[in-house]
């Protein structure tokens, strides 16, 4: 949440810009939208939570939020399965669609890395915890290279979804 | 009150070189060592995750695990850190504390997480 009289900004710009090397250092082409914070990530901005870090991997003792029922597997099924619950459908892209909520997956070699939403009122703007750091929007592909890997699956929902949060 | 690794000797081993045996003179300087290593490692870990939301890539980046791999005797540092700075150390702290003090219910909050480890800490007085 934003503090009166302080403007959201980024931690450390230079391992940002290193990690996300497409968007711009003069902030032509995404905009930073909160204050970082530990308390959330990417999965729960998503899933519209910003008090729980979800993560499907319990045996771990990890101990990250994941909905009940849902497979806690770090697979990208279990993503597919937690988002299942809370209404959306795979889909085919990530196209705008006025009146839908979309997600796009990232995945890069070891498995699921990220998730972005485009809510149904930013005419196609992304939108993204960055790990531990500030929420941004953003074109899609920006996210897109060597720390997030690349966008592998999307996902749909319409604004009367049953959302369960449970599978 | 900062952690320190004195503290706790039922988790640092007998012989250790930071047990109240080490020799006089030696555990200070090799005290410091062990912090130099682990501020510079979990520095290195920080800078390097913070982009990320995924807790298996933060839990098997390399300085993280090299953290772990320095033994329980680091439990103190990483207790003392996660109350100046957060971070996702849980996973480390269980692996090395061979327990959990996170109730189920507190699952993802980070907040609680954070509040349990620091009162196991305290309780034992590190």
């Amino acid at each position: 949440m934003a503090k009166v009289g302080q403007r959201p900004k980024i931690l450390d710009e230079t391992q940002f810009f290193s990690d996300f090397p497409s968007l711009s250092r003069n902030r032509k082409n995404f905009v930073v939208s909160s204050f970082a914070t530990e308390q959330y990530n990417c999965i729960a901005l998503a899933a519209d939570d910003d008090r729980h870090w979800w993560w499907p991997i319990d045996r771990w003792r990890l101990h990250d939020y994941w909905p009940d029922g849902c497979p806690e597997v770090y697979e990208r099924d279990a993503f597919i399965a937690a988002f299942r619950s809370l209404g959306y459908a795979n889909c085919n892209d990530g196209q705008f669609e006025r009146g839908i909520e979309k997600i796009a997956i990232f995945e890069d070699a070891l498995g699921v890395t990220h998730i972005a939403k485009q809510p149904t009122n930013r005419d196609g703007l992304w939108k993204s915890k960055i790990g531990d750091n500030a929420d941004i929007e953003h074109e899609l592909r920006l996210l897109e290279g060597p720390k997030y890997g690349s966008v592998v699956q999307y996902m749909r929902r319409t604004k009367n979804a049953k959302r369960r949060r449970k599978c | 009150m900062k952690l320190s690794p004195k503290s706790g000797n039922e988790i640092i081993p007998r012989g250790d070189a930071l047990t109240p045996h080490g020799a006089s003179g030696t555990f200070r300087h090799r005290d410091e060592e062990l912090l130099k290593k682990f501020e510079q490692l979990a520095d290195q870990w920080e800078r390097e995750t913070q982009n990320m939301s995924s807790t298996v890539h933060k839990s098997m980046h390399g300085a993280y695990q090299d953290i772990i791999a320095m033994g329980p005797r680091v439990i103190p540092l990483i207790l003392d850190r996660l109350r100046d700075k957060g971070g996702h150390w849980y996973w480390a702290l269980a692996h090395l504390a061979k327990t959990d003090p996170v109730p189920p219910n507190a699952r993802g909050n980070v907040q609680k997480m954070r509040e349990a480890w620091l009162k196991w800490g305290s309780d034992r007085r590190f």
